[in-house]
């Protein structure tokens, strides 16, 4: 509780007229002094009065089931004064920090009667895709007198969840139709085989049969068209992991890595779903799986991938406080000291458990266990089926689990894709880069090919994509066989 | 509390004055200064603008207390004059005049709890004098004879500092919301 101006001015009066007695050696000035104080310690034990039997109860609804960053959300605030005491002050909820106030008003300048309800309905739009907090509301109070203010924060905590921009969604529904991974005619270099087919035999072609199951090559042969049967035909399950790891949520330009793998997997998935083929989603980050929905083709499968798409952590801007330039992405984990000093009084124990700590792997094997683990799960859960399964990653903080999962689908006979969100593209980069900088680019760009080398070597598929790469142009490269 | 009608509350400021101007000496001097505050506050109460009103209030207040002449607080016909000439019309001026337009058209609301703190600290300043001299005359009579205004003034002045701040020390609990920000 503090004087507000009018408060200050009776206080100082109080204190001029206080002087004013001794100067003029007449006590009625004291005794008028007495009198604005009394005035003030009035308004003083009325205000806290009234503030202490103040019961205020918030209820706030978000009005949209399903927000989108960059469109506006509504949102109706009821404040319910449950004390017959009036409260004069000015409402005013809280706007989370990356948003801002489209329409309506959020503030409210009023007095509410006594038993009564006011209602506050605005609309946010979210600028970035995320779960954005509404803390409370903020009310500041005036007395009745006009001479004290105090501001209070009323706790009544609303998350509204964002989900990625609406022309992700547009773009996803324009290219379930047009786009398809799996090429449908004859090729000389077949791209990816999305089709589990076991030859059985060949018959006299029948009219009606698919053109891709003609004997071509028997026809010059033969001179009539045949056509190949199969004994079983399924199409290929995929699994899109999208990497949520911290190197993946940071950001630093226009747009995060995580932002653009959680586009590009919603995309990408729905273009899987349109052609019938069972499709589901992962997240995972560094030590676990954060969710997953299983490929399937039923009904609502897009729907489910949307809803686990929505809880997908949110992306840090690299210039928020307390984001220290040591855990900026990119930057490489301190790996131990390949000479370690040995002092000349320590023993041999020290001596082998210097050697012990130098053999150990620069980076723990743990951070492989959440997209190898859950890799294993589903070809444990696919029971010898062949399966396929896309990977959006940096590969930064997730390198070592994806070599690992790419090298135990290359084991049990599985497709991968790796899609590399190449963290140097997703940077600013200055004008006139430095010799260092360049220097930093070529030895990325070395690790990066040697990352690919590796994975190419254990037989999947890799796209190195920018924030320009759409999952339209993703998708026509690994069909052409580009990836 | 207790609500005062619009009228009522009129009927009170116009009694309060009167009686501060009943208690002045009425020199041309004092008649035109406390003219000037009555109708600056009153404008101010009519129109709800609380400046005015304040402006108003300590300009009749100086017109009031400059007209009286209270030269100790050891007499009861002095004492009395300074509560009933000074500190109860000014004290009822200034928690009528200043409600804002909603609270005065709703109708004042007047906190008993409030009203007698209030009334408790502006009497215990008032009677710390004489409380006072009492005290002193008992362990020094000759002094207590001799204690003139200043020192009454000093006694007062120094009551009603301790009492205030004493007073206005407490936050108050916060009952739902547990976070009051403070001051800045």
């Amino acid at each position: 509780m503090r004087s507000s101006p009018v408060g200050t001015v009776i206080i100082s009066a109080s204190i001029a007229f206080a002087f004013a007695s001794i100067v003029f050696a007449n006590l009625s000035w004291a005794v008028a002094s007495i009198a604005i104080a009394g005035a003030y310690i009035y308004a003083h034990a009325r205000f806290a009065s009234e503030i202490e039997r103040t019961s205020l109860e918030i209820s706030r609804i978000v009005l949209d089931e399903l927000g989108f960053a960059g469109e506006p959300i509504g949102v109706k605030v009821e404040i319910l004064n449950k004390d017959p005491v009036p409260v004069r002050a000015v409402f005013e909820d809280q706007v989370p920090k990356d948003c801002e106030l489209s329409a309506g008003s959020n503030r409210s300048e009023r007095v509410l009667p006594g038993r009564s309800i006011l209602t506050l309905s605005y609309s946010l739009v979210p600028k970035r895709r995320g779960v954005h907090r509404i803390d409370g509301m903020r009310i500041e109070r005036v007395d009745a007198l006009g001479l004290l203010e105090t501001a209070q924060l009323i706790d009544a905590m609303t998350l509204i969840n964002a989900h990625t921009r609406k022309d992700s969604f547009d773009s996803a529904r324009k290219i379930a139709g047009k786009e398809h991974i799996e090429f449908s005619g004859m090729a000389r270099s077949p791209a990816i085989i999305l089709r589990e087919l076991e030859f059985d035999g060949i018959r006299d072609y029948v009219p009606g049969d698919r053109a891709r199951d003609i004997h071509w090559k028997l026809l010059p042969k033969l001179g009539r068209l045949m056509t190949k049967t199969y004994k079983k035909e399924g199409s290929l399950q995929t699994l899109v992991f999208v990497d949520c790891g911290r190197s993946m949520r940071f950001q630093e330009h226009k747009i995060s890595k995580i932002d653009h793998a959680v586009d590009l997997s919603m995309q990408l998935s729905n273009v899987l779903i349109s052609s019938f083929h069972p499709a589901g989603v992962a997240t995972f980050d560094e030590t676990h799986v954060i969710g997953s929905a299983p490929p399937s083709l039923g009904r609502h499968q897009f729907e489910k991938i949307v809803a686990l798409l929505r809880n997908v952590p949110d992306s840090i801007r690299v210039d928020e406080p307390g984001i220290a330039a040591g855990e900026q992405p990119g930057t490489p984990p301190e790996r131990p000291a390949m000479t370690h000093k040995v002092e000349p009084g320590e023993g041999e124990e020290a001596f082998l458990s210097k050697i012990d700590s130098i053999s150990k792997p620069a980076r723990k094997i743990s951070l492989g266990i959440g997209l190898e683990g859950a890799v294993k799960e589903a070809l444990a859960r696919s029971k010898g089926q062949e399966l396929m399964f896309i990977i959006i990653s940096d590969l930064i903080s997730s390198r070592e689990a994806v070599l690992a999962a790419a090298k135990t689908c290359q084991r049990a006979g599985s497709k991968m894709i790796v899609i590399q969100t190449y963290d140097d593209w997703y940077k600013r980069r200055a004008e006139t880069p430095e010799v260092h900088e360049i220097e930093g680019l070529y030895s990325n760009l070395h690790a990066a090919l040697s990352v690919e080398a590796a994975l190419r070597g254990f037989g999947s598929s890799f796209v190195r994509i920018g924030p320009a790469d759409t999952a339209a142009g993703i998708v026509r490269a690994i069909r052409r066989g580009k990836a | 509390m207790r609500a005062l009608s619009r009228e009522l509350r009129v009927l009170i400021l116009v009694v309060a004055l009167a009686d501060l101007m009943a208690f002045s000496e009425l020199t041309s001097l004092t008649l035109v200064t406390v003219t000037t505050g009555t109708i600056t506050m009153f404008l101010g109460v009519v129109y709800y603008y609380r400046p005015a009103s304040v402006l108003g209030l300590l300009i009749v207040t100086s017109g009031a207390a400059a007209s009286i002449d209270i030269p100790t607080l050891t007499e009861t016909g002095t004492l009395l004059a300074g509560l009933l000439g000074v500190l109860a019309p000014v004290f009822i001026l200034f928690v009528l005049a200043l409600p804002g337009e909603e609270e005065a058209e709703r109708g004042s609301m007047i906190a008993m709890r409030a009203t007698a703190t209030a009334l408790a600290f502006m009497i215990g300043c008032l009677l710390s004098v004489p409380l006072a001299v009492f005290l002193v005359s008992l362990t020094a009579p000759g002094l207590s004879l001799r204690m003139d205004a200043m020192a009454e003034m000093g006694v007062m002045l120094v009551v009603a500092m301790g009492a205030g701040t004493m007073l206005t020390w407490r936050q108050p609990r916060v009952r739902g919301s547990p976070e009051v920000e403070s001051p800045d």
